[in-house]
């Protein structure tokens, strides 16, 4: 049997949506790099795929969904988070803020600021780093970080002296430390990808690098941002913007895996929850979703409020209150017989399904109302 | 800049900067920068629900 080359046989599984195989067999299953899509041929035409087995993403909230904390760009400094799961990484402060996205409706802009705020310059590093319990399967494994990206300028420039360098995507490994301590401390080694600067994409690209695990594992990172510090001189005269990120076991960026709003939203919430709205910023006056009941304060004085996290947390979270009056942090309000007022909140027994709190509304043994918002946070 | 909390149970540490209650878990990535900050030679001072009202 004669088979020809260009109408018959195996044909190449990975195409573009423009240069398909001509002559596709039945059932034949391709995937197409520039819409990420898979589609099988199903005898008179292509049909694009649902994507492949789910949980294959380790990152959370890849595709910048949810945003607890807010979303308009705010400037941070190193370690502190925006979009849920996302970080800025050591020493980098930058600016975060949401925009639209590419296929997904939301990406995240990383933006570089004015010199009064970047103090001595920033690399625009943004992070997440995944806890232990969910990095250890990756140990001994390939991996593979895949993201769209896309810049304001193919050039990265500066009103410094210091040049930002090359845009880098790294899935970092971390052996010598764990959880808690990614926070102060780097990856121990690395695998990247660079984006040469002056060649930037300035239009949604995919980028995908892969790498081998440690077999001694204990926590992994994908982290962007440019090799070297850079200044500029006006407010977000610079940015680019990331989005669908996953990294996966294998040598194979897939389709970025779509995941319904509550499933991330209750991942992202073992790291970090409130009692506001979705859509309201913690530290807004607002009485909508506070915590209330009819107490009795004790012999010294003290309404007991009982937190109760809507998810189990990875440690013991870092607790604040919130005044829903005003929106003032470290206090709550009462309304009690004979008074209103607020009082400074106490928190204690914090473990990672709870704790007890506490606050004096200045009399003992009488009916009390309490209003209390809290934020609770157990990022790494 | 952080402050010593005596609660009802057990010690608490108080961040000044937003008013956030630290528990001393060492799985706690804001209790391990505390420690670090411990580290530089600070010291927390008693913390008072005066000073937060």
């Amino acid at each position: 049997m004669t088979i020809s080359a260009t109408t018959q046989g195996i044909k190449p599984g990975v195409c573009t949506s423009t240069n398909r195989p001509a002559n596709p067999f039945d059932g034949q299953v391709i995937y197409m790099t520039d819409v990420d899509q898979t589609a099988v041929w199903d005898g008179s035409t292509w049909v694009v795929l649902a994507p492949i087995a789910g949980g294959r993403n380790v990152i959370i909230n890849g595709d910048f969904k949810v945003w607890q904390r807010g979303n308009a760009r705010t400037y941070m400094n190193a370690g502190s988070y925006l979009a849920d799961r996302w970080c800025t990484h050591l020493y980098q402060n930058a600016g975060h803020e949401r925009v639209a996205g590419r296929a997904t409706q939301y990406a995240i802009r990383v933006t570089s600021s004015s010199t009064a705020e970047n103090g001595g310059g920033t690399r625009m590093w943004l992070t997440q780093k995944v806890e232990s319990l969910n990095s250890y399967r990756l140990r001994s494994q390939q991996v593979t970080l895949s993201f769209w990206v896309r810049f304001s300028a193919a050039s990265a420039t500066s009103s410094t002296a210091t040049p930002y360098g090359n845009f880098t995507g790294v899935i970092g490994y971390y052996t010598s430390n764990t959880d808690s301590a990614t926070g102060t401390t780097d990856a121990d080694t690395a695998t990247s990808l660079t984006l040469t600067n002056g060649s930037l994409p300035t239009t949604w690209t995919k980028y995908s690098v892969t790498g081998t695990c440690p077999s001694n594992l204990n926590n992994i990172h994908a982290t962007f941002g440019f090799s070297g510090l850079g200044n500029t001189s006006a407010s977000s005269n610079f940015w680019y913007e990331v989005a669908e990120v996953q990294l996966e076991v294998g040598a194979v960026a897939t389709p970025f895996e779509f995941e319904d709003y509550g499933t991330t939203l209750a991942k992202c919430q073992r790291y970090y929850e409130k009692t506001y709205d979705i859509g309201t910023n913690p530290g807004t006056a607002t009485y909508n979703g506070m915590w209330t009941n009819g107490s009795t304060s004790n012999v010294s004085n003290n309404i007991i409020v009982p937190v109760r996290f809507k998810v189990e947390k990875r440690a013991s979270p870092t607790v604040t209150a919130y005044r829903p009056s005003d929106g003032v942090s470290g206090s709550w309000g009462y309304g009690r017989s004979g008074a209103n007022g607020s009082a400074a909140a106490t928190f204690d027994l914090i473990a990672t399904s709870g704790c007890r709190a506490y606050f004096d509304c200045g009399a003992a043994w009488v009916a009390a109302v309490p209003e209390c918002h809290w934020v609770a946070s157990a990022e790494l | 800049m952080y402050k010593i909390a005596q609660t009802l149970s057990n010690e608490m540490i108080v961040r000044v900067a937003d008013n956030a209650w630290i528990p001393s878990d060492p799985a706690n990535s804001d209790y391990q920068q505390y420690l670090a900050w411990v580290a530089e030679g600070n010291t927390a001072e008693e913390w008072s629900p005066d000073a937060t009202v």
